[in-house]
């Protein structure tokens, strides 16, 4: 949990617009939020809410044409107002992101060592030799067996979720402070996925890095947030303690989200067969 | 005579490749549908669900084994429009744009698979009926499937199988594609025409939640083979078998507390098939 020192992220009234030919619409408004260090903080929401688009906006890769207004505060500077240059020694470096389908994210003729090491070559000016000690070090973090050999495989070698693997051993390559992680478990199967959850726990224990962790799955965000903002229209409606939230939810959205999850489903049909 | 409205007697399908062995997808499988009944087929990527569901449409023939849709042998689908006696077999799918035309209007489309012809005078009234079934108003009939949401337009897919006035509905992943309150509501929908029509499911998904809201009977699927079955709710509350147990552990909960699922960081994932044989090649380059 956080302290009362500096938070690592602070974004503050976060606008962004997109251009239509009908005119321009803001699809995020006036959003804040906080993430701490160490800290684990999930965005939660039907597809549509914003929540993608606010990630975007920290990470600096929103869409041609939108347009994000407000600051978001990293370090002590407000990424809004860096110019290219000053962004490209944050992105992918101080911040990293890892996204739902590590096939689109990983060059599928690019060799998994390849890719880990030339982020490393790019961002801390190692050698080849000293990059690709990392990557096998990296490999073996994030749990792929026997990362000697998988540094020379390619992404199609790999089952989904080893891909994914990768995909987070290459955003954690330059030791980020931030790791924005949008859907990285929807693509996957259950048991995977439950693995998947266990390795970004470990990590944030391990490495100390922060994280901003996106997804629509409640259940999911239970067993990895510690603090949630829950997304609707653009817009932040409750935010607060995970557990507490979805345990107590306050506003009709969250709990109408919660109510239509299968195993609120299938609990209330149980229910209702147990009446006479 | 038989009860069951689906009848699948030990079904093999076996996928040839060329320039490798062949694939056992699956492995024997038994299963029976009865009327009003829903059996839900649970089981990860890669376990033959999908495959068990083609052959239970009769998309294609099982390597070996036997289909009976209502007691008599399923032919499988070719060409040729299907006998009208087999139209009561419909499906619905996980991608609803592609169960319906782009092209044509709702009303004009949603007929198609009626099992006997529909004087004109009578169509409308039809329509408005199927549509009223599925919880949408009977304008929709005037629109094209791209004027509706993801949600409504598998209500309009399913509006469409229930035309033939099925006796067995097989549904691959329906939900899958859809946001939480669409899944939920379409999830009820089903549940409440199995239980007002009498017709059998077959419902099938990756998400055991979503079948232990649904179905009457789970059969879980593990590599080809049905592993564990038995009524929804106690095969959720106690499981016997290691697979089954592994598959409940993995799905996340709510809880008073930040609970990770499953039961250990290193799944038993495969290893990367092929890595090594890569690996002495990029070697030797």
């Amino acid at each position: 949990m956080t302290t009362a020192a500096d938070p690592l992220l602070s974004v503050e009234g976060l606008s962004v617009t997109m251009p239509t030919p009908s005119g321009p619409v803001e699809l995020v408004h006036r959003t804040d939020i906080e993430i701490g260090e160490g800290e684990i903080v999930g965005l939660a929401g039907e597809s549509g809410s914003g929540k993608t688009m606010t990630a975007s906006a920290i990470m600096g890769i929103l869409p041609p044409g939108a347009r994000a207004g407000g600051r978001i505060m990293f370090e002590g500077r407000d990424l809004l107002s860096l110019s290219r240059a000053e962004l490209d020694t944050v992105r992918g470096n101080r911040i990293a992101i890892v996204f739902q389908d590590p096939s689109a994210a990983l060059h599928p003729l690019l060799t998994i060592g390849t890719q880990l090491t030339e982020h490393l070559i790019h961002h801390k000016g190692v050698t080849k030799k000293q990059a690709n000690a990392r990557a096998v070090e990296l490999l073996d973090l994030v749990r792929i067996r026997d990362p000697h050999h998988a540094v020379k495989a390619f992404p199609h070698q790999f089952s989904g979720g080893m891909r994914q693997r990768a995909a987070i051993a290459i955003a954690l390559a330059c030791e980020p402070r931030l790791l924005i992680a949008d859907e990285p478990t929807t693509a996957l199967d259950v048991t995977v996925q439950a693995g998947i959850l266990r390795l970004f726990d470990r990590l944030a224990r391990e490495t100390g890095v922060s994280m901003l962790f996106i997804t629509h799955d409640l259940g999911v965000m239970n067993s990895i947030a510690d603090r949630t903002y829950v997304f609707k229209d653009g817009t932040v409606v409750e935010s607060g303690v995970t557990t507490t939230i979805l345990n107590e939810p306050s506003h009709e959205y969250t709990k109408a989200l919660i109510a239509s999850r299968a195993q609120s489903l299938a609990e209330e049909r149980v229910q209702q067969e147990a009446r006479p | 005579m038989t009860a069951n409205v689906l009848e699948l007697e030990d079904i093999v399908v076996t996928h040839r490749r060329s320039g490798g062995p062949a694939v056992q997808a699956v492995r024997g499988v038994s299963l029976t549908v009865a009327p009003g009944q829903v059996v839900g087929l649970v089981g990860e990527s890669g376990c033959g669900k999908s495959s068990l569901a083609r052959v239970a449409c009769g998309i294609h023939a099982p390597t070996s084994g036997a289909v009976r849709f209502e007691g008599a042998p399923l032919e499988p689908l070719r060409m040729r429009q299907r006998p009208a006696a087999d139209r009561k077999l419909q499906m619905v799918f996980q991608n609803p744009y592609a169960s319906l035309s782009p092209r044509r209007t709702i009303a004009s489309q949603l007929l198609d698979g009626a099992t006997e012809p529909i004087p004109r005078e009578q169509r409308a009234a039809e329509v408005a009926r199927l549509l009223e079934l599925v919880g949408l108003d009977a304008a929709a009939g005037s629109r094209y499937p791209s004027q509706f949401s993801g949600g409504q337009r598998q209500r309009l897919a399913i509006a469409r199988a229930l035309a033939a006035k099925p006796s067995l509905v097989v549904a691959d992943e329906p939900v899958t594609a859809l946001d939480a309150f669409s899944s939920a509501q379409i999830v009820q929908l089903l549940q409440s025409l199995v239980r007002e029509l009498g017709m059998g499911m077959l419902f099938i998904s990756h998400d055991l939640s979503l079948v232990r809201a649904i179905a009457d009977e789970t059969a879980v699927m593990y590599a080809g083979e049905i592993v564990e079955r038995g009524p929804s709710e106690q095969l959720w509350e106690r499981p016997t078998h290691p697979y089954t147990k592994t598959l409940i552990a993995a799905i996340p909960e709510i809880g008073p507390v930040k609970k990770l699922p499953g039961l250990d960081e290193d799944v038993v994932e495969p290893a990367a098939a092929g890595v090594d044989a890569a690996a002495t090649n990029g070697a030797s380059a």
